[in-house]
C-alpha cells in the first residue's frame, strides 16, 4: 500500500510541474467552472418560483438541484474516464512503455497515476458545493452529507470497476467504447444529472436504472437538500453495493486479460 | 557463466485486426520472429543487425517484458534490465531531465534519498548534469538519447537493451554512444548488451557477436569480421550531391580520392592515412559536405552482409 502512495506520489509531482510549465491553466479551470455554475444559475431562475412537481421533493429549485448532479458527474467521470485518460495519455506521450517497461505492477501503476484524478475530480466537487454556498446562496442540509458520502463511496467504487472496464476496450480495441458512451454520456441523460429522471418516458428510466448515477443522485440529494434519507436509501445502498462489487470483479478481469492481449498483439503504445 | 539473457526458439506472429468490410476473411499473420536463439553472456555486448521490419524490435520488447512471446523460452537472469528504447519521444518534454529521470526512478522502485543520488549519477554518466534543470523539449535529438540511456541505467541493470543506437542521430554522437556503451558501460563495468541497428558500421565498432535478423530469422551469428566480412585499409562514404570544393579538401587531407558518380548518389572512397588527426579532418569534411558516415569498407567487393539480407538497400 506505501507503494502505492509512493508511485501516486510521483505522478502527482509529475502532474504539478506539468501544470505549472501551462501557468494559466489552473485559472482558467477554475474560470470555467464557475461560469458553468453561472449558466445554471440563470437557468434556474427562468424555472424559479414556478413550483414545479418534479423538483418539489428536492426542495423546489432547480440551481440547488443541478449543482449536485454536476459534482456527481464530475466525480464519477474521473471514475469512468481516470484509467482510460491515464493509457491514453501516456500513449499519446510515447510514455507507457517506459512506466510499463517493468515485468509486472502495470495495473499497480496506472491505478496511481489515476488516483491524481480522483483528487481532483474530489477539488472539484468541494468547488462546486463551496461556490454555489458563499457566491450563489445555496443552503445544504449539513445533517445529510454522511449519507452522501456513504453513496458517493459505493459510486466511486462502482464507477472504478467500470473504469477498469472501460480501460479494457482501450487496450484491447484502441478506439470506439461502449462503457463510456452507455455510462458516460448517456448517463448524463438516463441519470437526472441536469434534470429529474421522472420527466423521462418510463422505458428510458428502465434503462437508467441500470446506471448507479441514477441511484447515487437520487439517495444524494434527498441527503443534502431536505436532509431526509428517502425510503430507498437501504435499497439503493444495496444496489450500489452490488453494482460495485461486480464491476469491480469484471473491471480487473477484463482489465488483466487486455493487458495481456495488448502485450500478445505488441499494441500496448499503439492507438 | 551464466548468461543475462537467454531466448531458445521463439516465435512471435502479429496477427491483423478482423477486417470491417470482410469480417469472414481470416486474418493476415505478419511473422515477426521465428525460432529465434539468442544469449548475451555478461561484458558482452550483442549486435541485432537487420533491415527494416527484420523483427529487431520485437525481440527487444520480448527481452523487456513489453512483448509476449508466442512460443519459445525467455530467460532473463540479470538481476535488473535497463531498456533504451527508440524514438524521440518517451519523456514529458516540459518536465526537466531530472524531473524525468526522478519519476522514472520511483516508478522502477528506488526510494528516498536514493532517488536524488541515482539521478544525479545518471546525467552525470551521460554528460547531462549541466541541463539536468532544463526542460526536455529544449534538449537535441543526442541529449534526448542519452537521457534515455540515463533513465535506463537508473536501476543500475546488470543488462541493457538498446533500440536504435543510432537513431537520428549524426555519425560523431553516434560513435561517442557506442564507445559509451561497449567501453564504460560493458567491458569496465560487466554489463551486457543487446544493441538493435540497421548500421552496417555500427555494428562494426560496437559489437563482440553479431546476429542477423532477416524476415524474423537469425541468418548469421558469429564475431564481426567472421558474419560480415573482413575489412580492407579503405574508407567509404555516400554522397547525396558531389562538392567538388569538398573533394579537393579531402584530398588534401588522405591523398588520392576515388569518385563513383551516379545519378541520385555518388561514393567516394580513400585510403585510410596514417595519420589519425587527417582522418578526423577528413570525417569532419565528409560530414559537411552531407555525406553518410564514412565507414571501413569490406574487403570483398559484395558484402557478405548484403548477401545474407538478399540484396536489400534500406540497410
Amino acid at each position: 500500500m506505501f507503494d502505492f502512495f509512493r508511485v501516486w506520489a510521483a505522478f502527482f509531482r509529475r502532474d504539478f510541474f506539468n501544470l505549472a510549465s501551462y501557468r494559466l491553466s489552473f485559472f482558467m479551470a477554475f474560470a470555467s467552472l464557475l461560469f458553468y455554475l453561472l449558466i445554471f444559475f440563470f437557468v434556474g431562475r427562468v424555472f424559479s418560483g414556478l413550483g414545479s412537481a418534479y423538483l418539489s421533493r428536492y426542495g423546489g429549485e432547480y440551481f440547488p438541484f443541478v449543482v449536485i448532479g454536476l459534482a456527481m458527474q464530475s466525480l464519477v467521470g474521473a471514475g469512468l474516464g481516470g484509467l482510460s485518460q491515464v493509457i491514453s495519455s501516456e500513449q499519446y506521450l510515447g510514455t507507457l512503455e517506459p512506466i510499463l517497461g517493468r515485468r509486472g505492477g502495470a495495473f499497480r501503476v496506472l491505478a496511481a497515476a489515476s488516483l491524481s484524478r480522483y483528487i481532483t475530480s474530489s477539488g472539484r466537487l468541494v468547488a462546486y458545493f463551496v461556490l454555489s454556498a458563499l457566491v450563489f446562496g445555496v443552503s445544504f442540509k449539513l445533517g445529510g452529507f454522511p449519507l452522501f458520502a456513504a453513496v458517493t463511496a459505493l459510486t466511486v467504487a462502482a464507477y472504478f470497476g467500470l473504469g477498469m472496464f472501460s480501460a479494457a476496450f482501450l487496450l484491447a480495441f484502441k478506439q470506439g467504447n461502449p462503457v463510456n458512451l452507455f455510462f458516460g454520456q448517456l448517463a448524463a441523460l438516463l441519470s437526472g444529472v441536469y434534470f429529474p429522471v421522472e420527466v423521462l418516458p418510463n422505458w428510458l428510466r428502465a434503462v437508467g436504472a441500470f446506471i448507479p448515477l441514477t441511484y447515487a443522485l437520487e439517495v444524494g440529494r434527498s441527503a443534502l437538500l431536505t436532509g431526509a434519507a428517502p425510503a430507498a436509501s437501504a435499497k439503493a445502498v444495496v444496489i450500489l453495493g452490488s453494482f460495485a462489487a461486480v464491476s469491480l470483479a469484471v473491471g480487473a478481469a477484463s482489465f488483466r486479460w487486455a493487458l495481456v492481449r495488448a502485450k500478445r498483439d505488441g499494441s500496448l503504445s499503439q492507438y | 557463466m551464466a548468461s543475462y539473457l537467454k531466448l531458445s526458439d521463439v516465435d512471435k506472429i502479429y496477427r491483423r485486426p478482423v477486417s470491417l468490410f470482410r469480417p469472414w476473411a481470416p486474418r493476415a499473420q505478419v511473422v515477426a520472429l521465428r525460432g529465434v536463439n539468442l544469449e548475451v553472456m555478461p561484458g558482452e555486448v550483442v549486435c541485432l543487425l537487420g533491415p527494416n521490419a527484420a523483427g529487431k524490435t520485437t525481440l527487444l520488447k520480448i527481452a523487456a517484458g513489453a512483448v509476449i512471446a508466442d512460443r519459445g523460452t525467455v530467460e532473463v537472469s540479470a538481476a535488473s534490465v535497463g531498456f533504451v528504447a527508440g524514438g524521440e519521444r518517451s519523456f514529458y518534454w516540459r518536465l526537466s531531465g531530472a524531473e524525468n529521470l526522478r519519476f522514472f526512478a520511483v516508478l522502477f522502485g528506488i526510494r528516498g534519498a536514493e532517488v536524488a543520488r541515482r539521478v544525479a549519477a545518471a546525467l552525470a554518466r551521460v554528460g547531462l548534469a549541466a541541463r539536468a534543470r532544463d526542460p526536455v523539449r529544449t534538449y537535441s535529438g543526442g541529449m534526448r538519447q542519452r537521457l534515455a540511456f540515463a533513465r535506463a541505467l537508473l536501476s543500475e541493470p546488470s543488462l541493457l537493451l538498446v533500440d536504435e543506437l543510432a537513431g537520428e542521430l549524426d555519425y560523431p554522437t553516434t560513435l561517442e554512444l557506442a564507445r559509451f556503451v561497449r567501453e564504460d558501460l560493458v567491458k569496465k563495468e560487466g554489463r551486457g548488451a543487446l544493441v538493435a541497428t540497421h548500421q552496417l558500421w555500427l555494428a562494426r565498432v560496437i559489437a563482440d557477436r553479431v546476429v542477423v535478423l532477416v524476415g524474423g530469422r537469425v541468418v548469421a551469428a558469429g564475431p564481426p569480421g567472421e558474419v560480415l566480412g573482413a575489412l580492407s585499409g579503405r574508407y567509404g562514404a555516400r554522397l547525396p550531391r558531389v562538392d567538388e570544393a569538398a573533394l579537393r579538401a579531402l584530398e588534401r587531407r588522405v591523398g588520392r580520392v576515388d569518385v563513383q558518380r551516379g545519378p541520385e548518389v555518388s561514393f567516394v572512397y580513400f585510403d585510410e592515412p596514417a595519420d589519425a588527426e587527417a582522418l578526423a579532418e577528413a570525417f569532419k569534411i565528409l560530414a559537411e559536405a552531407g555525406a553518410s558516415p564514412a565507414i571501413r569498407v569490406p574487403e570483398a567487393k559484395e558484402t557478405t552482409y548484403l548477401s545474407l539480407i538478399g540484396g536489400r538497400k534500406d540497410v
